[in-house]
């Protein structure tokens, strides 16, 4: 029987240096290294429980920190205290450009206008001025006639005497 | 794929990507900060992972690359020396028993496999992995990480005997 098992167990002791064994084989081989002693098999002993050992080390456990997804998202997103205050500074600002704007807009359009003002009234002062002096002219003119009708009226009131 | 598809996905798929990472670093703080750097990169691709087929192959091939990398980091040698003194500073405990002491040789003998032998059979032996999952992952046929996975446990047997050999030779040096 004794005999046996240690054919057995060499047998499999071969296949695992060989790198042939099963995981049953394995299993088998484990349970056989417990059951016998022989000082040659320490190493394989002490293999599979150093194996078993590291087993117990692999506990699951939460290794990874899955807080970077969330942080990725509050990085794109303003923060939400500060978010009414930048709306309102917005608004501000765009109602301080729009006002600016028609400001200037109204302020040049009033310039605009009261350089025409001036230019029509310019245009009217040196038209007034044709006209007076054309009158001026006409009125002179008038006044020889004026003589002419003193010098023949006379004769003329003659006639109608 | 919305955020909470994504996090029950990652976490479902997060075990066996610590193993290999684990198995590839054998550092868990580094590993750690490899999970963590793995998850916001696929978040970051979140369109293009929603569409993967075969999600755990993907992160799995995710972490795998980032723990290459970090391995081909000069860095590395420095978190070596680090893992060596922590384990030394173990070993020393008083209040350990025996069967951690042993696991620890056998784990600091691992160390000093070559990365091949180390990591597959880290992945094997360690973390459960079967030969078609680390011949995909390694990308290598899977008779030789059957013939990698054999030199290894012979190297180990072979370290571990030496060992014992010799803290054997010093006890009797005590005793006599």
């Amino acid at each position: 029987m004794m005999k046996n098992v240690t054919s057995e167990l060499n047998n499999l002791l071969t296949k695992f240096d060989e790198g042939k064994t099963s995981l049953n084989e394995e299993q088998r081989l484990k349970k056989l290294l417990e059951e016998t002693n022989f000082y040659s098999n320490n190493f394989y002993k002490n293999y599979f429980e150093a194996i078993e050992a590291n087993k117990k080390t692999q506990e699951a456990e939460d290794i990874i920190d899955f807080s970077f997804i969330d942080e990725e998202f509050s990085g794109n997103l303003p923060n939400n205290d500060f978010l009414p205050w930048k709306a309102v500074f917005k608004v501000a600002a765009v109602f301080a450009i729009i006002a600016s704007v028609f400001y200037l807009g109204n302020f040049q359009q009033n310039n605009t206008q009261e350089a025409k003002a001036e230019m029509a009234y310019e245009q009217t002062l040196q038209a007034l001025h044709f006209v007076g002096s054309k009158m001026n002219t006409a009125k002179e003119k008038v006044n020889y006639l004026e003589i002419y009708k003193q010098t023949t009226s006379p004769y003329i009131n003659i006639n109608n005497e | 794929m919305d955020k909470r598809d994504f996090v029950v996905e990652i976490q479902k798929h997060t075990p066996k990507m610590k193993a290999l990472a684990l198995a590839i670093l054998k550092n868990e703080d580094l590993v750690k900060d490899g999970l963590q750097e793995v998850a916001i990169k696929l978040w970051n691709q979140l369109d293009y992972f929603a569409k993967v087929n075969n999600k755990e192959a993907y992160c799995m091939r995710i972490i795998k690359n980032w723990c290459f990398d970090q391995l081909q980091l000069k860095a590395n040698n420095h978190l070596r020396l680090v893992y060596s003194k922590v384990t030394e500073n173990q070993e020393e405990s008083e209040t350990e028993n025996d069967v951690d002491k042993r696991y620890k040789t056998i784990e600091s003998l691992v160390e000093e496999l070559p990365d091949k032998q180390r990591i597959i059979i880290e992945l094997k032996d360690f973390k459960g992995f079967d030969f078609e999952e680390i011949a995909e992952l390694l990308e290598m046929e899977q008779g030789s990480v059957r013939v990698n996975l054999s030199r290894a446990r012979k190297r180990l047997k072979k370290m571990y005997e030496e060992i014992e050999y010799h803290q054997k030779m010093i006890h009797d040096e005590k005793r006599n």
